[in-house]
């Protein structure tokens, strides 16, 4: 068959126009893919490094009812792997941030200051916070010296209260004393961004916290627990669709599920060890990976006792303590427990592990009981004052949200739907009782802003085992529970949302507004 | 002897230059329609990719209609052609107004910039592979040439 020059002309451009070009676009997305899954972290020898504490950060002023805090949100160098230099991203350049120390009743501001290249926004996690400081996902913080817009990149106009280069975020801190923590939460880009490690504690302490006989100063031990995963040179590694986080929002498929690192980070460090003397020691325990949960447990585990005495939990301080085995610990959740380290002889090494990880996420951390030290501290019978379970039969309303985790690149949704920053979900009424029945499938942290609940069932019977107290999240897998949450504080809109990072960013998070 | 005015031959000629002009802005729209499915299709590739493949088979489809306007469409195109473009923005326009099937039901997708303009696009190829096809058939196979 004989070609014609317009014959041969057609075929080639058809050639370029509907197999080359398309084809050629499919390449750079086919490495991402499979890259993205082969991607590994340098070895690294566990319980090396020892553990890292964050420093309690001073605040820049004090006046007669508040203490004024400032931060600067940049990008520092960080020695997390031995021998290996890390790019992060940090509250005033460290990861996790500095701790601020609050009271109970006494006002605190912090002034953010966005120094990084994207914008920001921090939410006080467990905070009972006025809504324009509660850190809503659209209130951003623009970096001062970029082009960025309301839209940041995504084509999404969202709207939300913008501000140029800092913030001050007003904490009233009327509440009891509880560990919450602060992380960034910005819209379509927490996980990327909590992931470089924009995160850190914020204790608030009470009289009442202060008159109990537990263990303090050195021997109560905040754990920030995280996984990340480093590339060959030490650099963080994120399955961003966009790294530079100033244009498409989402991670590549194979982890919309969440992002799991294979190396375990407690403060920032590897597998790290802690030197402890043979008494009680109070760990306050923070899971602020992005989605991973954790089994935790003591192996060995103490001859005699439980190894756990919980004493609080997300909310603050229980009624009375629980002993416990291990704990099952989900993203954003808060334990607060004893470990006696006595019931063990000088020279045991204690390993804090993850019975629900696989080679090396089965480690957190471990203990050297390597000192005789005296026992002061007691674990009393009563901790918190008795509050009771607030009355269902008070709840003016029940509410029913279905958390379904997207698949095949299907978007996350509450109720089938997506997130609308424009849409109430919810408009409960200030100071009145509201039950909400929590559907999830298949594994959902699911968080709520403003307000701490209790935990009345889970799928039509009592609460699970580490459901007590008070809690601003709840860890859900598959099934139902039925949370009971009094909507005090504020009126305005916050979120609630589930608290896998990559969930959430992929728009499983929703409204509502107190009024 | 036949004798061919100016105007004959204006009147002949008028409709295979807008024939033309008109299979070449068709060719147009539809070539910026395949570029807007691959500016983004490394995106939709990554984050999900039967949304991807989606966007690929769009894209590649619009690139071989463009280049088949622009060498003269044969009827059979210009249906093809309308079929595959209503078939684009019915698509759309169900993601947005009904939703993506989900299990049970659907969930609703926002409208971006990007995927409204190429929606614009395909409206107005719809537009002008309609009137391609009304005109006379020896005008659209004139064009060819």
């Amino acid at each position: 068959m004989k070609l014609s020059r317009r014959g041969f002309l057609r075929l080639g451009m058809l050639g370029v126009a509907s197999v080359a070009l398309p084809i050629g676009r499919m390449i750079g997305p086919m490495n991402e893919l499979a890259k993205a899954g082969a991607v590994t972290s340098p070895p690294v020898e566990p319980f090396q490094v020892p553990l890292p504490i964050p420093p309690v950060l001073k605040p820049v002023r004090t006046d007669a009812s508040t203490d004024y805090y400032e931060m600067v949100q940049r990008e520092a160098t960080a020695e997390i792997l031995p021998g290996y230099r890390t790019t992060i991203w940090g509250y005033e350049g460290i990861f996790p941030g500095p701790t601020i120390e609050a009271r109970s009743g006494r006002q605190v501001v912090v002034r953010q200051r966005n120094e990084l290249p994207v914008p920001v926004v921090t939410h006080l996690h467990g905070g009972v916070t006025p809504p324009e400081s509660d850190g809503y996902p659209t209130d951003l913080i623009l970096p001062a010296s970029s082009s960025h817009d309301a839209n940041h990149g995504t084509g999404h106009h969202h709207g939300g209260a913008i501000t140029y280069e800092t913030r001050d975020y007003v904490y009233p801190n009327q509440q009891r004393a509880a560990m919450l923590w602060y992380h960034d939460h910005r819209m379509d880009f927490t996980g990327p961004q909590v992931y470089r490690g924009l995160a850190g504690l914020y204790i608030i302490r009470d009289e009442i916290e202060d008159a109990l006989p537990l263990p303090r100063d050195e021997r109560e031990v905040p754990l920030v627990i995280t996984d990340r995963t480093f590339t060959a040179d030490g650099d963080l590694y994120y399955p961003s669709l966009d790294p530079t986080l100033q244009g498409q929002p989402g991670v590549v498929s194979s982890f919309a599920n969440g992002v799991f690192g294979d190396t375990i980070l407690v403060n920032g460090a590897p597998w790290p060890v802690l030197d402890v003397g043979t008494a009680r020691y109070r760990l306050r325990l923070l899971n602020a990976s992005n989605a991973r949960p954790y089994l935790l447990a003591l192996d060995p585990p103490p001859p005699n006792g439980p190894a756990f005495i919980q004493i609080g939990s997300d909310g603050g301080l229980l009624e009375t303590p629980i002993p416990h085995d291990e704990i099952l610990i989900s993203p954003a959740e808060r334990f607060d427990v004893i470990v006696d380290f006595g019931q063990y002889p000088v020279g045991t090494s204690v390993r804090l592990v993850n019975r629900e990880g696989v080679g090396p996420t089965a480690d957190v951390m471990r203990f050297d009981v390597a000192r005789r030290e005296e026992e002061y501290s007691e674990i009393p019978d009563r901790l918190a004052p008795e509050e009771p379970l607030p009355d269902p039969s008070e709840a003016v309303e029940v509410r029913r949200f279905q958390f379904i985790a997207g698949f095949f690149g299907w978007p996350s949704t509450v109720n089938f739907r997506i997130f609308d920053p424009n849409r109430i979900a919810a408009r409960p009424r200030l100071d009145t009782t509201e039950i909400w029945e929590l559907h999830a499938d298949p594994e959902h942290p699911i968080h709520l802003h403003l307000v701490h609940f209790r935990v009345l069932s889970r799928n039509g019977g009592p609460p699970g085992p580490w459901d007590a107290g008070w809690k601003d999240t709840v860890f859900m897998r598959g099934g139902s529970a039925q949370i009971i949450a009094r909507f005090s504080g504020y009126r305005g809109k916050y979120v609630f949302h589930c608290h896998n990072l990559e969930h959430e960013d992929m728009m499983m998070m929703e409204n509502f507004e107190v009024v | 002897m036949t004798v061919t005015t100016r105007r004959d031959a204006e009147r002949i000629a008028s409709p295979k230059i807008t024939t033309r002009r008109l299979a070449v802005a068709a060719a147009g729209l539809a070539f910026a329609s395949e570029l807007i499915h691959l500016w983004v299709l490394p995106g939709e590739f990554a984050l999900a990719p039967l949304r991807g493949m989606f966007f690929l088979l769009v894209a590649m489809a619009q690139g071989a209609l463009a280049v088949n306007l622009l060498f003269g469409p044969r009827r059979w195109t210009l249906r093809l052609g309308l079929v595959l473009n209503v078939v684009i923005v019915a698509i759309w326009a169900f993601t947005r107004l009904v939703g993506l099937p989900m299990m049970i039901t659907f969930v609703r997708l926002p409208v971006g910039a990007l995927d409204l303009t190429a929606t614009a696009l395909e409206i107005a190829l719809i537009a002008a592979l309609i009137a391609l096809r009304r005109m006379d058939p020896s005008a659209v196979a004139r064009a060819r040439g």
